[in-house]
């Protein structure tokens, strides 16, 4: 169990280590330097700017100090767009922002997406299961940037209940956190199903019945853990998607995030920040996969035997 | 008196392209003590049967009618919900032919099997413990209070079996129900596990409807023996009489596929030509007649009703009944 | 009935009966004529193939059928309200709606077919060399789909628009870049399990070349998933093209696509409303009834999935 914790533990680095040398290089091989701006700088400060960025060292010396400082420091690296701040700075930022809205979101996600789908599981074929699931599959297909203008319009600027904007206040936290958990709401909703539906055909389940067992008792100890593994093991994959969707939503609510800080920085063409949230990101999502591993090693006997 | 009554049960399943009878009409009673044998080819509708009056088959598609079913004089198929709970695991019990994927992988084996005692008994969780530990011993697990937190893909396939057999048997059911109990096992532990399942019977005082495809199972344990077929009866007789006077044309086919070692002169075996009929669309007339060799006329036109040949034994075919009046 | 029949039973509850598992591997023809009977049978994927269908014929005939060029900017009509001359209304340059919304339907139609194409080719390629070659070269192959799998693409994907420029081929190849991993997987899944299925065995016996093994039993037999896969990725991509350009980093003014659209209907919305219902709406409408198309096809073609 041990080794096969460090193995995981290992793969993970390796694939970190990957995306770090993958966006280093992607960065100097992007055309035209960063700094080649409307006008041309004279000569000496462009070497001198070179020579504060290192980027006048050969390319291998450039690589090692990247790896170095990410690995022994965790530092990113400077803004080569605002000259007094560092990645670390705008990830220190907007990452407690977006850790909120992230854990609300999924609450919402879980708490609706369960829901739904262990009821439309047990009344499968019935009008509560048609019902879920139609509003599952709008929920999965309909993009949260169509969702949180039209609630935004709805809720905000007709209705006027809740603010359309920011992240002061508990009201305001409300569409931004419901836009962004929608989708995982929905994915939840199908795969419980999904996951229930095919516990609920299996032998034991029968058994459970033919030994008198309270319908409450087969429901929770029999079919809840069979039937929600699917939706665990999409915990992990659905952290990355929450990433991706808080680009929209923190751009939709204005909400200073890490989100917003990303999607500027792309926009600014500020390649270190962008490349060093998506190392910081990768290391997020990697981090919550592997958590979604271990869980699953609790929960499935059968699994854990395998890693022994 | 009888201990279970079953007058007339028919289960059908409505499918898109048409109703399919699993059970059709099906009468038949056990006394308490009794074992009863039930044969059939598979799709004969001998485990639907069984599932029908416990009520486990799932509602819709599944459409259970007739009746009643009489089990110490309460109809089953009328009683509420949870009063056929408290029935089902304690009184009647059952087990499945496949112990793999009639165990729970997620829960422990003392888990499931304290759970039944929890369902139906008001003992402490320790005293269930040690029920559950002394019911694997008598099935032969000598060590169950280390099997206890073991998970069922931690066990032998006979030993699955014989937890299986443990939980159905710790609240002393009246009646078991053995569906197949020994196809999905190894030929070696078929035996030990059948010799389990009598010995423990008589122990326990209880009532056993075993069903099997395989007529040597049935000819070793059974006093009484029905064959299905296509989701009816055919013939019904002690088994003693059924091996020595089989009189349903089936049944004979059945027999004669049975291969046999003091049989020299019987140089290949028999078996019965095409397939069983699709049960949702039944021939007319006898549902055996398009795979019978003795056919007449009114074997297609209309279905025989069982008739009885001997005392405690009758079947139900139009050729075979009248040839003893005749002759 | 065995117990197992019983379970099939209930399995196939709404299924014909037949021995589905039978029908497809024995024959081609049965199989498509079935899925085609079945596909028909589910209304909701009809509806949703005839909206599909109308949706591809507008954008197809676009230039023919739409009254103004999509950047045509009119300042006596700025910001008018949904009448006769502009049915969905128009923007703040004055500029036609409906005409740039179904130009944006050209942008979501064509990014879908190209990046598909494009992940469907590198899918294919990998997942059969992968599935064939066996041994050392597949265990590696499917070792770097594994590692990719757990990068976060969507942000992969924005790195190179940011570093590339925003340019709408890059975009396309990009999308198509990074959606081939499943398909890669299902492929070399169906090749493996075919491989050593009963009908190639009795196919090598008889004495069939290889190469009539692949073209005549493997190949159609594999198609059935590809397309599920294909029909389930091309909503997929339509949405990352509308996310990438609802951040501003997709197909870039005075191009409309309907992501951009939404954007700008959002910033609009409180004087404009019309701005953000029509566009949104529409992609919508055309993402929801792929996934419908995509999910009725699934059953239709793979009757065992169904009640997943």
């Amino acid at each position: 169990m041990l080794r096969y914790v460090v193995q995981r533990l290992g793969g993970s680095l390796l694939v970190l280590w990957v995306i770090v040398t993958l966006a280093f290089f992607l960065m100097r091989l992007a055309p035209g330097g960063p700094f080649d701006l409307e006008r041309t700088l004279p000569l000496d400060v462009q070497k001198n700017i070179a020579h504060k960025y290192h980027l006048d060292e050969p390319l291998l010396t450039q690589y090692l100090r990247y790896i170095s400082d990410i690995a022994m420091h965790g530092d990113l690296g400077p803004s080569y767009k605002y000259a007094d701040r560092s990645v670390n700075d705008f990830i220190a930022d907007g990452l407690p922002i977006t850790l909120q809205l992230g854990t609300l979101a999924l609450t919402f996600a879980l708490v609706f997406g369960l829901t739904f789908g262990i009821v439309a599981a047990l009344r499968h074929n019935t009008a509560w299961d048609y019902v879920a699931m139609g509003l599952a599959i709008a929920g999965v297909s309909i993009p949260n940037f169509v969702v949180g203008p039209l609630l935004q319009y709805l809720f905000g600027l007709k209705l006027g209940w809740v603010p359309i904007a920011g992240w002061d206040t508990p009201s305001a936290v409300l569409l931004p956190s419901l836009t962004l958990g929608v989708v995982y709401a929905a994915s939840i909703a199908r795969l419980a199903r999904g996951g229930m539906l095919e516990v609920l055909g299996q032998d034991y389940i029968r058994t459970a019945r033919a030994k008198g067992l309270r319908e409450r008792v087969i429901i929770v100890r029999h079919m809840l853990r069979g039937g929600l593994l699917p939706v665990i093991s999409y915990l992990g994959p659905a952290v990355a998607f929450l990433l991706s969707g808080s680009l929209v939503v923190e751009k939709i609510f204005n909400i200073p995030g890490l989100g917003r800080h990303f999607v500027q920085s792309a926009l600014n063409r500020d390649y270190t920040v962008t490349l060093g949230m998506v190392i910081f990101f990768s290391g997020l999502i990697l981090a919550c996969n592997l958590c979604v591993d271990l869980l699953y090693l609790l929960i499935d006997p059968r699994v854990r035997e395998a890693t022994r | 008196m009888s201990l279970l009554t079953v007058h007339n049960l028919s289960t059908h399943f409505d499918q898109r392209d048409g109703r399919v009878h699993a059970v059709d009409g099906v009468s038949f009673a056990i006394d308490p003590g009794e074992t009863l044998g039930l044969v059939g080819e598979s799709g004969s509708g001998k485990s639907v049967l069984n599932l029908s009056y416990l009520r486990l088959i799932p509602e819709p598609p599944g459409v259970i009618s007739g009746g009643p079913v009489l089990f110490h004089g309460r109809d089953l198929l009328h009683l509420s919900e949870e009063a056929l709970r408290e029935i089902r695991g304690k009184a009647i019990a059952m087990i499945f032919q496949d112990p793999m994927t009639s165990l729970n992988p997620f829960l422990t084996v003392g888990r499931q099997l304290t759970e039944v005692l929890e369902a139906h008994t008001t003992l402490s969780r320790r005293r269930a413990l040690c029920e559950a530990i002394d019911m694997l011993d008598r099935v032969g697990i000598a060590d169950g209070a280390r099997r206890m937190d073991d998970y069922p893909h931690q066990l032998s396939g006979g030993m699955r079996q014989r937890v299986v057999i443990a939980m159905a048997l710790l609240c002393r059911p009246q009646l078991l129900i053995a569906d197949e109990p020994t196809t999905a096992l190894d030929v070696t532990i078929q035996a030990q596990i059948l010799e389990l399942l009598t010995s423990l019977q008589q122990e326990f005082r209880m009532a056993m409807i075993l069903i099997s495809h395989n007529l040597g199972i049935i000819a070793g344990v059974c006093d009484r023996t029905l064959v299905m077929y296509a989701g009816r009866i055919v013939e019904s007789a002690s088994t003693a009489q059924l091996f020595a006077q089989p009189t349903h044309p089936y049944t004979r086919a059945l027999l004669a596929a049975v291969p046999r070692i003091d049989d020299a002169r019987q140089a290949r075996l028999a078996s019965i030509r095409d397939q069983p009929p699709d049960l949702a669309r039944l021939p007319s007339g006898c549902r055996f007649h398009p795979r019978c060799d003795l056919i007449e006329d009114r074997c297609r036109e209309s279905e025989p009703p069982l008739i009885d040949v001997a005392p405690r034994q009758c079947a139900a075919c139009w050729i075979t009944t009248q040839q003893p009046t005749e002759g | 009935m065995t117990l197992s029949d019983v379970s099939q039973a209930r399995a196939h509850t709404e299924e014909t009966g037949l021995d589905l598992d039978h029908t497809h591997l024995e024959s081609g023809t049965s199989l498509w004529r079935d899925a085609w009977y079945r596909l028909r049978r589910n209304r909701l994927a009809a509806w949703s193939f005839s909206l599909v269908s109308v949706l591809a014929l507008v954008a197809l005939l676009a230039p023919w059928i739409v009254p103004y060029p999509f950047d045509a900017i009119d300042f006596t009509r700025i910001g008018q309200a949904p009448s006769l001359a502009h049915w969905f209304g128009t923007d703040d340059l004055g500029r036609d709606l409906l005409t740039r919304t179904v130009h944006g339907l050209r942008i979501s139609f064509a990014v879908g077919m190209i990046a598909t194409c494009v992940s469907l080719c590198i899918g294919v390629l990998w997942g059969s060399i992968a599935g064939f070659v066996g041994g050392t070269l597949d265990a590696l192959m499917m070792r770097v789909v594994d590692v990719m799998y757990s990068l976060p693409y969507m942000f992969f994907v924005i790195i190179l628009m940011t570093i590339f420029g925003r340019n709408i081929l890059i975009l396309f190849l990009a999308l198509g870049a990074v959606q081939w991993l499943t398909m890669a997987r299902i492929v070399r899944g169906q090749v493996l399990s075919l491989r050593h299925k009963e009908f190639v065995e009795g196919a090598q016996s008889v004495g069939c070349t290889r190469r009539r093994i692949i073209v005549r039993h493997l190949i159609p037999n594999t198609l059935g998933p590809v397309i599920i896969y294909t029909t389930l990725t091309i909503p997929r991509i339509i949405l990352e093209e509308a996310f990438l350009s609802f951040l501003g980093l997709g197909v870039q003014a005075p191009m409309a696509s309907l992501g951009s659209l939404t954007s700008d209907g959002a910033q609009a919305m409180e004087i404009y409303p019309w701005l953000l219902i029509a566009p949104s709406l529409v992609l919508a409408l055309l993402l929801l009834s792929l996934n419908f198309l995509g999910d009725g096809l699934r059953d239709a073609l793979d009757p065992r999935m169904h009640k997943g």
